[in-house]
């Protein structure tokens, strides 16, 4: 996924009922962008791999 | 003879000792708790509430029934004090946050309902990062500060449990853990700190951070008090249906038990080799695998990688979690939040779909690695936090600060391996910096193997002695010293 801009951000908010303020959309496409980074680090055969988890079995723990 | 003095240096169970000898009452140590409170709270920031009234009053209770002969247990006329987003009816539970400024619970949650089952004395509601999100800039009841240190941060989102703890400002106390709220604050205020099992302990009135990840525990000053407040809330509960129908044993008892041993210890290259773990730290663990060693323990490398990308699969997965939560307030109140929190909450209400989903896959594989490795395994053990206490300048959201970037990223991966596969994990002090700042080693177990975890981190506290070191007299800020 590109990179976030800060216009993105502002616009995802509205979409979403929200006021972002252009200093918290510059942290947030920051943010984002960076957590984006991390999780593309995981190679896609293995994310492909699995099904998404859920909220676990409890008497598994 | 214990004095006055000298009661917040008590442990659990030595405060229960000397009740059933007749040597200290649950009211003089309730006194003695409230008079410290009252001396150090303004410069700490531990409570938010102190609810001295009933406290006494339950001391009170707790000292008749003991005069009778009736004594419930070990946490029997125990002054304790919780995080404030666990219910309590008829007392403020703010979250920290001015969005529940007013809130006042109808009801108990169902662990005050355990604590107070069990005889404990409830002294009051503890801070934290607002609504159990880290990086909060502005805290509304006053910032929290490491009494190790106090122009350091005692950490997130415990913050004011793990402060209460090390001050002695209550002789035990429960704080919550979504992805490190618990260990971190423990590591950095040097007690001991538990993240139980998902489902161990009930969530019934407690506010919600993120569904799937959220546990409360004990915070102590030592394991075996550890193993005696687990064993006072864990347990099945019909309100809550995450919590788990599987029988809590005596976590206290199974410390007597004798230890394995063939322990068999991972240590995850990923978690040493990280740019960001402060060379002391890093030291400071070690020493506590060197001890373990000595212990009988066999230690191996293994590497977890997927678990070493787990700080972004916790925000893209919790963090919504949270953000469904607060999705009408963000709208309606959205100027009563930290700046930090706000910003957090927002670009978590964002996060494409199918950025969170990757992310839950994501958390598979790292349930799955760490599955894996406990299979071959007892325990892993890592640092609890790359870093010592940061100042409390930079231990925020704000831009630069210890919430943001890679730096965030990085040391989530710590935390977030245990909280996103539910397992049970504990930060016992292993040592301190040569400026007297706390270390925390963590050690995670099997799903529900709280007995074996502690009976480990037992072992390794009574060979180091670590947990024996209080944070008494403080260093304010301006370098001076409080002194009575």
């Amino acid at each position: 996924m590109a990179e976030l801009s800060v216009d993105d951000v502002v616009k995802l908010g509205e979409q979403v009922g929200l006021e972002i303020e252009e200093s918290r959309a510059r942290v947030i496409a920051a943010r984002l962008s960076g957590i984006l980074s991390e999780l593309d680090e995981i190679p896609n055969d293995l994310i492909e791999s699995v099904e998404p988890s859920h909220t676990f079995d409890v008497e598994r723990g | 003879m214990t004095t006055t003095q000298d009661i917040h240096l008590l442990t659990i169970v030595e405060l229960g000792e000397a009740f059933r000898a007749g040597a200290l009452s649950p009211v003089e140590a309730t006194t003695a708790y409230l008079e410290r409170i009252e001396w150090l709270n303004p410069t700490l920031g531990a409570y938010i509430t102190v609810m001295a009234d009933s406290a006494l009053s339950e001391a009170r209770t707790a000292a008749d029934e003991m005069a009778r002969g009736e004594f419930r247990g070990p946490m029997h006329g125990v002054p304790v004090a919780i995080k404030d987003i666990i219910y309590t009816k008829g007392t403020l539970t703010s979250a920290g946050s001015r969005v529940l400024a007013d809130h006042v619970p109808e009801y108990d949650s169902t662990i005050v309902e355990r604590l107070r089952d069990a005889g404990a004395v409830l002294l009051g509601k503890l801070n934290l990062s607002e609504f159990a999100i880290g990086g909060t800039i502005d805290h509304p009841y006053g910032t929290p500060r490491n009494p190790w240190d106090t122009g350091r941060s005692a950490g997130g989102s415990s913050s004011g449990s793990g402060v209460a703890m090390a001050g002695g400002l209550c002789a035990g106390s429960l704080g919550s853990d979504t992805g490190g709220s618990i260990r971190g604050p423990s590591a950095f205020c040097g007690i001991v700190g538990l993240r139980p099992t998902y489902g161990r302990v009930t969530r019934h009135g407690v506010v919600p951070m993120a569904w799937s990840l959220d546990t409360v525990g004990p915070m102590t000053l030592t394991v075996e008090d550890c193993a005696i407040m687990l064993s006072a809330i864990a347990g099945r509960d019909e309100r809550d249906p995450s919590s788990s129908g599987l029988p809590a044993p005596d976590y206290a008892a199974a410390l007597r038990e004798p230890p394995s041993d063939d322990l068999r210890v991972a240590l995850p290259e990923e978690m040493f080799d990280f740019e960001g773990l402060e060379t002391e730290v890093r030291d400071g663990v070690m020493s506590a695998v060197d001890a373990i060693a000595e212990l009988g323990a066999s230690v191996e490398r293994v590497n977890l990688p997927v678990s070493a990308r787990s700080g972004s699969v916790f925000l893209a997965t919790a963090d919504v979690d949270s953000a469904t939560y607060h999705r009408e307030w963000l709208r309606t109140r959205g100027d009563l939040y930290d700046v930090s929190t706000r910003t957090r909450l927002e670009s978590a209400s964002i996060t494409p779909a199918a950025t969170y989903l990757r992310g839950q896959r994501a958390r598979t594989l790292i349930r799955d690695e760490m599955m894996a490795a406990l299979d071959n395994y007892d325990v892993i053990v890592m640092p609890a936090s790359p870093t010592l206490a940061p100042p409390i300048a930079q231990s925020t959201g704000a831009p630069g600060g210890y919430y943001q970037g890679r730096l965030d990223l990085g040391r989530r991966r710590y935390t977030s391996p245990a909280a996103l596969a539910g397992l049970p994990a504990i930060s016992v002090p292993c040592g301190f910096s040569t400026a007297g700042l706390p270390i925390g080693v963590q050690i995670i177990g099997r799903p529900f193997g709280e007995a074996d975890l502690l009976r480990v981190a037992h072992r390794y506290e009574r060979a180091s002695g670590w947990t024996s070191r209080r944070a008494n007299p403080m260093a304010p800020p301006d370098g001076g010293r409080l002194e009575r």
